[in-house]
């Protein structure tokens, strides 16, 4: 039972996050007319929904054989993952920041914390998927 | 660190899904362990050599002692 909920709560934070982002880029889009940082925002958040549809269904069919959602493995990968994560996304930040201001990228800075974030969550994606085919 | 579980588990005629299961963890935590791509915790090893009828220092060793 408490599989299911938070099954459930996983799928309405999922859909909440690919909605925000999706509703976020195509503001960008309107408001700024297609170029190519919004192009890589699409391509960004692409890469988040494939990341959300894997977790998805990982865990539709671990609840299907009755798996645990968790267990130490999954929590040491989590642990691993977001630590990488975070570690990365602050390098990702400065480059971000370096390349506006190098590059003289159009990027609204109320956007940037936003391409922070979703930079982060494509790493913790990446590095979750390579900490798990790895083992440990 | 290698180990002796597939041994004791096709002794025992458990399928990696029924271990998993008895133990508490996902079926790819045995997968990985088996492979001796997985470092157990030591209450995880404790369970494991419990379900398998053994011990921990039966179950696993490092290569240089045997």
């Amino acid at each position: 039972m408490l599989n299911k909920i938070r099954f459930f709560l996983f799928i309405i934070i999922s859909v909440l996050i690919i909605t925000i982002f999706l509703l976020w880029t195509s503001m960008e889009v309107l408001k700024n007319g297609l170029n190519s940082s919004s192009v890589a925002m699409f391509v960004a958040v692409a890469i988040l929904i494939v990341f959300l549809i894997y977790a998805i269904r990982r865990v539709y069919n671990s609840l299907k054989r009755g798996d645990p959602l968790k267990d130490e493995r999954t929590r040491k990968i989590e642990m691993r993952a977001s630590a990488f994560s975070f570690y990365v996304s602050i390098y990702w930040l400065l480059a971000l920041g370096f390349s506006i201001d190098y590059f003289k990228l159009e990027i609204p800075p109320s956007s940037v914390p936003g391409l922070g974030i979703l930079g982060m969550a494509i790493f913790f994606g990446f590095s979750y998927w390579f900490f798990s085919k790895k083992g440990e | 660190m290698k180990n002796r579980i597939k041994e004791f588990r096709i002794k025992y005629s458990l399928t990696q899904e029924e271990l998993a299961k008895k133990v508490g963890v996902r079926r790819e935590t045995i997968l990985f362990l088996e492979a001796g791509k997985y470092n157990p915790s030591l209450n995880l090893a404790y369970n494991v050599a419990k379900t398998l009828k053994t011990t921990i220092d039966e179950l696993f060793y490092f290569q240089d002692n045997k």
